[in-house]
């Protein structure tokens, strides 16, 4: 067991009342609360020359931190893309006077697994080499550090660390799969990577987990992805973001990005008609408007439009969804992509399609499982009408 | 109004340069094929109408318009094929069913013409649904959906109808994915090291507790086997033979003083006969026999003869010599007699005797009884003698075994001495000592029973001089526990594995990979097989329930179409085109899914007219349709080679028929390639309508 805070007092000499480390954070729901730690994952970082955008993401959620009067930044896993990789980077942006406050905890993850705490100069870095608990905050739960290595199971590296785990409570950071997360494979991860269980989580009840590696955000009861704070590709959407926790009060809140893209996809469905052009307008806007995003943030919008359906004619369509996107770009070269959209101008289809999707509206849908959402009935419904694949 | 085409121009229509038309009532266009004909024809109806893309082959790329008079509420509108507006847009709504098709009310082709013959039903039917109706359209959409979606339906949101086709693809997609979820769920119960690591973990500390336990019992051993020895020891410092030995003797020593006991006893009932004894001795002594006078014959003289009568006789009897024999017996008998009287002669003559008769009185008062000579003191002094014998052997005796009794007292005085040197009392209580002896050896040997049990019991050696200290913390029971919580916990790790090793298994078998893979290294492919089974599972599932939304929308066009037709067939609009074309039918019912033509007089099915008759009916139905939905204006009617497959008899009749549409004031397009059919037209033409026709043959 390992107490960081006096660890911060020996090695940075400390005052011992700078230790109780508080910020208030205003959250996106209005939130107010005293928050002490901040954690992420998965930045990736490779060169500021290859990857400039992960470097900036950094930077942002220092300066958040340095803001909200945050100084303990964990990162849980995939620091560096690659082991030790252009670290001195990293080191010259953490190295900077204004962040020279920060500590922060650095677990290896499967892209990093070799990180040591010899690979960095910095005292204000702490890497995780092994399994370990340590109180960040006097008086709060404690953390118990996992991290990273092959061909384990996150259950099996806890056993041997059940007697040292606190029985009124502590968080866990990890980096891994979590088995009951995200159904869907993540192509930049492929396999399976120190998995973590739902009976892991029954078994050693710890009070939250903090998952680093998927990079879909994502809260799963106890278990909490921070997701990647800057997507490393375009499959990587909405917003990223870190969360601030709140160790004595178990009280958490999420911090969003606020510097380089964001990547969000939307399938349109074009239903041919008198007014396709102001259905798809409205879509549009509807679509942008549920993201929630402020200005600011659709001007960082990089969106994939993907559009089907049917429609008669091709200009108009085109004038309508850059009048509708407004300053949101579209990706890759700013031009919608109708390429799937079925050109055809007969009246009589229009009506029986309108109809027809009449209808498929008012089916009500009550299976359990493999449910395909609206776009997909009404896709189907305009391959019957116009017969096309 | 009549709505009518008022100016066609175009320009890039290869390969006519730009072309300018004003057409008039009837507008002949004649040209070679590959001249531009048909692609004027699309570029009019692009220009015109959006239900044109489903008749053009090739996309319009000219540039122009069509000028289009007569419209409702609208002077002259210009239409080109990029315009939004189109000529359906000035149609009102239905009231039900699908917009109607003006390209197929106002555009007929020669190829249409050969639908005739292999058209099931007859050109009635045909007309019903490709012409007059959106049946077709409707048709083609409804057989887009599988037979097996059209009779599905939605129950309670769920998707029900026969097993069959899509749903069963379906159904077996769902189940399958049941099975993949299902292993999902196991896989994350038992994916987990955490319960099996916890139960390794535990085994560990058991198996420590074990090992400690077997120390302990190895020392517990090893003080077994040191105090085996020790009794051992001990048991040789007091042997059982010794104790029976002992046990031997003091029973032996009682004995002996029973006999002891018993012979002096005996011996002094013995001591009168010795005084008896010595009377007869003495008395035989004193006992005198008579001296009688001097013996006339020796005294041995008649027992001898006698004896020698005797044997003679018994010689003389075998050697057959009776009267000798009877003689010699006689003389025995007689020596015998004689001798008989001597003795009892002599006898009477000693007891007469004093000293004889004192002798006899006392014998009478020792022995009580009559003495009557020296025979009877002889005879009881034998008598005694026995008596005397065994008193003196009896005395003997006596002293033998009052010597080895002495013997065995000493030997058991010294083993007790030996066993109890202090304790005089043992010497004096020899059943205490050797009951005292007896219960230490009983002691020693259930002792010596035990730590051979003890030994006995345990599954291993012990070792000589080994370590003995942790031997009072061997706990068997404890041990057993332990044995037995390890066994558990073991079949438990053996059972979680073997459940692992049963899932990936049954992963595998679900999708295909080798099942020496670690189950870390299946997942992904289970988790790809289950996306591709919901991916495949909700398209299926759209296209069903696309199915059952298009089959219900289908439904109802089918009702509206009908509705609609049968309304407009009782429009009198429509029977006038009919009656000019045909000259005879004014009336047209639709019966259930086919035609009736009726004259003043009778009532046909039309598929039973003849073809000319059935093509005259349905141009004059589409025609009244399209007339119909412009308020009856007459509009124009494009006839791209329309009579190119009629035979050359019906072909003049046919542009007679036109020609009275075009009087009734419709306009007329006739495009063609036919030398025969331009000669008609322009043959027939003038004379009817004078100056309004138009005959433009495209440039070569």
């Amino acid at each position: 067991m390992f107490r960081y805070y006096t660890f911060t007092r020996q090695i940075l000499s400390m005052p011992a009342n700078s230790v109780r480390r508080t910020g208030t954070i205003f959250g996106q729901h209005g939130y107010n609360c005293s928050m002490t730690i901040a954690i992420t994952a998965d930045l990736h970082l490779t060169s500021r020359a290859e990857h400039p955008q992960r470097f900036d993401t950094l930077e942002d959620v220092l300066d958040q931190l340095l803001s909200a009067g945050v100084e303990t930044l964990v990162i849980a896993g995939d620091l560096f893309d690659q082991n030790r990789r252009d670290v001195h980077e990293f080191e010259d942006l953490v190295r900077r006077p204004e962040y020279r406050a920060l500590h922060m905890v650095i677990l290896p993850g499967n892209h990093d697994a070799q990180l040591t705490q010899a690979s960095f100069s910095l005292a204000n870095l702490l890497v995780i080499e092994h399994p370990r608990l340590i109180w960040l905050e006097e008086g709060g739960l404690p953390f118990f550090f996992l991290p990273y290595k092959a061909g384990e199971s996150a259950g099996a590296r806890l056993v041997p660390f059940r007697s040292q785990l606190p029985p009124d409570g502590w968080f866990l950071v990890s980096h891994g799969d979590y088995t009951s997360g995200p159904a869907v494979p993540n192509p930049f991860e492929p396999g399976i990577y120190m998995p973590l269980t739902r009976a892991d989580v029954a078994s050693f009840q710890p009070v939250r987990v903090f998952l680093g590696h998927t990079h879909l955000p994502f809260q799963s009861e106890r278990v909490i992805s921070p997701g990647s704070p800057a997507a490393v590709d375009i499959s990587e959407t909405g917003r990223r973001g870190f969360w601030l926790v709140d160790p004595q009060r178990d009280v958490l809140d999420r911090q969003f990005i606020q510097r380089g893209p964001i990547y969000m996809k939307e399938d349109f469905l074009i239903i041919p008609s008198g007014d396709e052009s102001s259905a798809l307008r409205e879509d549009i806007l509807r679509r942008v408007l549920s993201w929630g995003f402020s200005v600011e943030e659709r001007r960082r919008v990089n969106l994939q439009a993907v559009f089907n359906g049917c429609a008669a004619d091709r200009s108009a369509l085109r004038t309508a969804v850059l009048e509708a996107l407004g300053d949101i770009r579209l990706y890759p070269d700013g031009e919608p992509d109708f390429s799937h959209v079925l050109y055809e101008d007969d009246p009589a289809l229009a009506a029986a399609a309108a109809l027809a999707l009449g209808k498929a509206a008012a089916l009500e849908l009550n299976e359990t499982s493999a449910v395909p959402d609206a776009a997909e009935i009404n896709r189907a419904v305009l391959q019957l009408i116009y017969g096309v694949p | 109004m009549a709505v009518h085409i008022s100016e066609i121009s175009l320009d890039g229509l290869p390969p006519q340069a730009a072309l300018q038309l004003l057409p008039r009532r009837v507008n002949l266009i004649y040209g070679r094929n590959e001249h531009g004909k048909t692609r004027l024809v699309e570029f009019i109806l692009d220009s015109l109408l959006r239900s044109s893309k489903k008749m053009t082959l090739r996309p319009v790329e000219a540039a122009g318009y069509v000028r289009i008079s007569g419209l409702p509420d609208a002077e002259e509108i210009r239409f080109s094929p990029r315009s939004r507006q189109k000529l359906e847009d000035y149609l009102p709504a239905p009231d039900a069913g699908l917009p109607p098709q003006l390209a197929r009310l106002l555009v007929v082709k020669g190829a249409e013409s050969a639908l005739q013959t292999n058209t099931p039903g007859g050109l009635g039917r045909m007309a019903l649904k490709e012409y007059l109706s959106n049946q077709g359209i409707i048709d083609r959409i409804q057989d887009r959906v599988p037979k097996t979606t059209r009779q599905a339906q939605l129950v309670d949101g769920r998707i029900s109808g026969a097993q069959s086709g899509d749903l069963k693809k379906r159904k077996e997609i769902l189940d399958h994915l049941a099975v993949v979820e299902h292993l999902f769920t196991e896989i994350d119960a038992q994916l987990s090291d955490g319960p099996l690591g916890q139960l390794s973990a535990r085994l560990a500390e058991q198996e420590k507790q074990a090992a400690d336990q077997k120390i302990a019992r190895q020392h517990y051993v090893n003080r077994l086997a040191a105090d085996q020895a020790k009794w051992q020891q001990e048991s040789e410092t007091l042997p059982v033979h010794e104790i029976l030995h002992l046990e031997a003797d003091i029973r032996e020593e009682m004995r002996l003083k029973e006999e002891i006991d018993r012979l002096i006893l005996s011996c002094r009932e013995k001591e009168p006969l010795m005084v008896d004894y010595r009377w007869l001795e003495a008395a035989m002594q004193t006992y005198q026999v008579k001296p009688g006078a001097a013996q006339e014959v020796p005294a041995w003289l008649f027992p001898v003869v006698s004896a020698a009568s005797l044997l003679g006789t018994v010689l003389l009897a075998f050697l057959n010599f009776p009267w000798a024999a009877v003689v010699t017996a006689a003389a025995a008998l007689l020596a015998g007699y004689l001798s008989y009287r001597s003795l009892r002669k002599e006898s009477l003559a000693v007891a007469s005797a004093p000293e004889n008769q004192l002798i006899a009185a006392e014998y009478k008062r020792r022995f009580n009884a009559r003495c009557n000579g020296i025979t009877d003191l002889q005879m009881k002094k034998s008598s005694l003698e026995q008596q005397i014998s065994l008193l003196k052997t009896q005395t003997e005796l006596v002293k033998t075994t009052t010597t080895h009794r002495q013997d065995i007292t000493r030997q058991i005085e010294n083993r007790l001495s030996v066993w109890f040197p202090e304790d005089d009392a043992a010497l004096t209580d020899r059943s205490a000592a050797l009951r005292k002896l007896q219960e230490r050896r009983t002691r020693m040997d259930a002792a010596m029973i035990k730590v051979e049990i003890g030994l006995k019991s345990t599954p291993i050696q012990p070792v000589t001089g080994g370590d003995v200290r942790r031997a009072d913390d061997f706990n068997p029971q404890k041990l057993s526990d332990l044995d037995g919580e390890i066994s558990r916990i073991k079949q438990q790790m053996d059972e979680i594995n073997q459940q692992k090793t049963a899932l990936k298994q049954r992963i595998c078998d679900v999708t295909g990979e080798s099942v020496t893979q670690t189950l870390e290294d299946l997942i992904p492919a289970l988790q790809n097989y289950r996306a591709d089974l919901v991916r495949s599972g909700k398209v299926l599932t759209a296209e069903i329930v696309a199915g059952i939304a298009v089959t219900q929308a289908a439904q109802e066009l089918r009702a509206g179409e009908d509705s609609t037709l049968q309304s407009a067939l009782q429009n009198p609009l429509i029977r006038e085109p009919v009656k000019a074309l045909t000259g005879r039918y004014e009336r047209i019912d639709l019966n259930e899914d086919h035609l009736d033509v009726s004259d003043k007089y009778q009532t046909f099915r039309m598929d039973e007219l003849s073809t000319g008759a059935q093509e005259q009916v349905l141009l004059g139905l589409r025609m009244g349709m399209a007339s119909r939905l412009f308020a009856g204006q007459p509009l124009f009617l494009i006839l791209d080679d329309a009579f190119q497959h009629s035979d050359w008899q019906r072909r003049p009749a046919m542009v007679d028929e036109v020609l009275r549409l075009a009087q009734s004031g419709w306009q007329i397009f006739y495009l063609t390639m036919d030398d025969h059919l331009r000669d008609l037209f322009l043959e027939k033409t003038p004379p009817l309508l004078g100056d309004d026709f138009l005959a433009f043959s495209l440039k070569e």
